[in-house]
């Protein structure tokens, strides 16, 4: 029953900063209001017993990537008048139309699917622990892992490239 | 307890919340933050099913998405920043030089 409770209360704060973050005119008040969204959803992470995974959101997400945001907003240095506009209205409008149509769409498709959550059996002990994730990351997946080692280094290398001082 | 149906139907929302902002707004920067939105509204469609099939490759999947998500940020914002010092906009209307 508490877990219903602050299912509700994390779902409506998620969805409330989302929509706030995606409404407003300064990117920096966007920014924070997704930091606030990644941490609600770090919570409903932790409801579903994924203990590693609600840190890294909160580490990585809200930590690092937000604030990346933030140091590129501050770095872009934007004039009042560019900061915030929306599209003209006809597209706005079909934007709106066709987010309620997708929505309707997901709806129908997860109407059938009413079931509970947890294992008939009940999750093993441990389940989404560090050590859980840990020993899986350095067993089945040390391939993807070691793809995504070489991922993040080309991205380092191709950010410095892009975006370091041209030398002239 | 909290059933499949209301997770995926938060995800759906999220994912639907983001869409909705990278079509409505101009400014490239906050584009970009609505994609970071749908990335982690599937990272919650993952988890749930990780949860549901009491199996942990989901979360592992998640874990990548999440690593994924941070070197497109690093490349993105690079690029970003790069168009911002050639053209002095981050308005995508205003970014048309490939535009026929």
């Amino acid at each position: 029953m508490a877990e219903q409770i602050l299912f509700y209360l994390f779902a409506v704060i998620a969805i409330i900063s989302a929509l706030s973050a995606v409404t407003r005119k300064n990117p920096v008040v966007s920014a924070v209001w997704l930091v606030s969204c990644m941490c609600s959803l770090a919570v409903i992470y932790v409801l579903l017993e994924a203990y590693f995974l609600a840190a890294v959101q909160v580490i990585v997400y809200a930590g690092a990537v937000l604030m990346l945001f933030v140091f590129v907003i501050m770095l872009l240095n934007l004039r009042t008048g560019i900061i915030g506009q929306f599209r003209n209205l006809g597209l706005k409008f079909m934007g709106l139309v066709l987010t309620v149509i997708i929505l309707r769409q997901f709806y129908t498709a997860f109407k059938g699917t009413s079931l509970i959550l947890g294992n008939a059996g009940g999750l093993e002990p441990g389940f989404g622990e560090a050590r859980a994730v840990g020993e899986l990351l350095f067993t089945r997946y040390v391939y993807p892992l070691e793809l995504i080692s070489i991922l993040l280094l080309v991205a380092i290398v191709g950010a410095l490239v892009l975006a370091g001082k041209e030398s002239s | 307890m909290i059933s499949l149906h209301q997770l995926l139907l938060l995800s759906a929302v999220l994912f639907v919340i983001g869409i909705a902002g990278f079509i409505t707004r101009r400014n490239i920067i906050i584009m970009f933050m609505s994609v970071e939105l749908m990335l982690n509204a599937a990272n919650l469609a993952l988890i749930s099913f990780a949860n549901h099939s009491g199996s942990m490759d989901a979360q592992l999947i998640a874990l990548f998405v999440m690593a994924l998500a941070a070197a497109e940020v690093a490349v993105g914002l690079a690029i970003i920043i790069t168009v911002f010092r050639n053209k002095q906009t981050v308005n995508v209307d205003e970014l048309n030089i490939l535009k026929w």
